[in-house]
C-alpha cells in the first residue's frame, strides 16, 4: 500500500513524463504517399463513374429492347388481323349524306 | 515562399507549392495526430488524408486564420472522426455481441509508447497516455497541443476556435482530471 505523498510522487512524475518530448518525425515519403493517395482515389472515382454510366447505359438499352420487342408484337398482331376481318365497304359523300336522311332501313319507322 | 504564394500556388494546383506545405508541416501533423490517435500506422494514414483535404478544399480556405491554424483544424477534426468512427463501432459491436452476431473483436487501443519520450520516461508516459484516452475530446485536444506542440493558449485558442479563457479552463480541468485518473491508478497498484 502507497502513502499519499508517494502516489502524489508519482501521478506527478507521469504527468510530467511528457516534458523535454522529442517531435516524432513522419515518414520521409510522406508527399509521394500523398500523390499516390490521390492518383488512387481520382482513380476509383472515375472506375465508380464508368460502372454507373456502364448501369445506367444497361437500364437504357433494356428499356429501348422492352419498347421495341412490344412495339413489334404489337405490329405484327395488327398486321395479322385484317386477314380474319370483313372488307370494309367504302362509301362516297353522296351515298353517305343520302343514307343520312333516307334510310333504307325500317329502323325509324314507328 | 511566403504563406500568400503558398495559398496561391495550391489554389492553382501547383505541385511545387503543395511540396512545400507537406514538407513544411507534416512533422507538426504527425505529431499531433499521433498524440490523438496514439497509433503511428493510423497517425500516419490520418496525416496523408489531412493533406489531400488541404489540396482538394483550399478553394474554401477564407484567409481568416493563418495558413497553419486551418491545417491544424482538419488535423484535429480528421483525427476525431476516426475515433468517433472506431467508438460508433465498437458501440455497436457490443450490441450486436449480445445477439452474438458479431464475433470480432471489440477496438482497444493498444498501450501507447511515444518514439520521442525520454528513456527513463517511457514507463510513466504510458500510463499518462492511457489516461489521457480517457479524457472528453476538447480537453485531449487541448492538453495534446500544450504538451506535444508547445502550443501556447492564444494559439490553442485560435486553432479550437475558442477564447483564450476556456482553454484555461480546459487545460486545467484536464490536469485535474489527469491527476485523479492518475492517483486512482497508482492507489489501485
Amino acid at each position: 500500500m502507497k502513502t499519499p505523498e508517494e502516489i502524489e510522487k508519482l501521478s506527478n512524475a507521469a504527468l510530467n513524463s511528457l516534458n523535454h518530448l522529442q517531435p516524432a518525425e513522419a515518414n520521409p515519403f510522406l508527399f509521394a504517399k500523398i500523390k499516390h493517395k490521390i492518383i488512387q482515389q481520382r482513380q476509383e472515382a472515375a472506375a465508380t463513374h464508368i460502372r454507373l454510366m456502364f448501369r445506367l447505359s444497361a437500364v437504357l438499352l433494356l428499356f429501348i429492347g422492352i419498347n421495341a420487342g412490344s412495339f413489334y408484337v404489337i405490329n405484327k398482331w395488327q398486321v395479322a388481323k385484317p386477314k380474319t376481318a370483313k372488307p370494309i365497304k367504302t362509301k362516297s359523300g353522296v351515298e353517305a349524306v343520302s343514307e343520312e336522311y333516307f334510310p333504307t332501313t325500317n329502323a325509324y319507322s314507328y | 515562399m511566403t504563406e500568400e504564394a503558398l495559398i496561391n500556388g495550391l489554389l492553382k494546383r501547383d505541385e511545387t507549392a503543395f511540396k512545400t506545405v507537406v514538407d513544411t508541416y507534416k512533422n507538426r501533423i504527425y505529431n499531433t495526430v499521433l498524440g490523438i490517435l496514439q497509433d503511428a500506422d493510423d497517425a500516419e494514414d490520418v496525416t496523408q488524408d489531412v493533406f489531400i483535404k488541404v489540396y482538394e478544399n483550399i478553394g474554401k480556405f477564407k484567409g481568416e486564420a493563418k495558413l497553419s491554424t486551418w491545417i491544424y483544424r482538419i488535423a484535429i477534426t480528421q483525427a476525431m472522426d476516426l475515433i468517433r468512427y472506431r467508438n460508433r463501432k465498437k458501440r455497436g459491436g457490443f450490441i450486436l455481441s449480445l445477439f452474438g452476431a458479431n464475433k470480432e473483436l471489440l477496438y482497444e487501443p493498444p498501450d501507447f509508447e511515444h518514439p520521442g519520450v525520454l528513456a527513463e520516461n517511457k514507463e510513466q508516459s504510458v500510463i499518462l497516455f492511457r489516461a489521457i484516452n480517457k479524457l472528453p475530446e476538447n480537453q485531449k485536444t487541448a492538453f495534446i497541443l500544450q504538451k506535444m506542440e508547445d502550443k501556447g493558449q492564444r494559439e490553442i485558442a485560435e486553432i479550437m476556435q475558442l477564447s483564450e479563457g476556456a482553454v484555461e479552463s480546459l487545460l486545467s480541468r484536464a490536469k485535474g482530471n489527469l491527476k485523479k485518473m492518475l492517483s486512482a491508478y497508482y492507489q489501485s497498484l
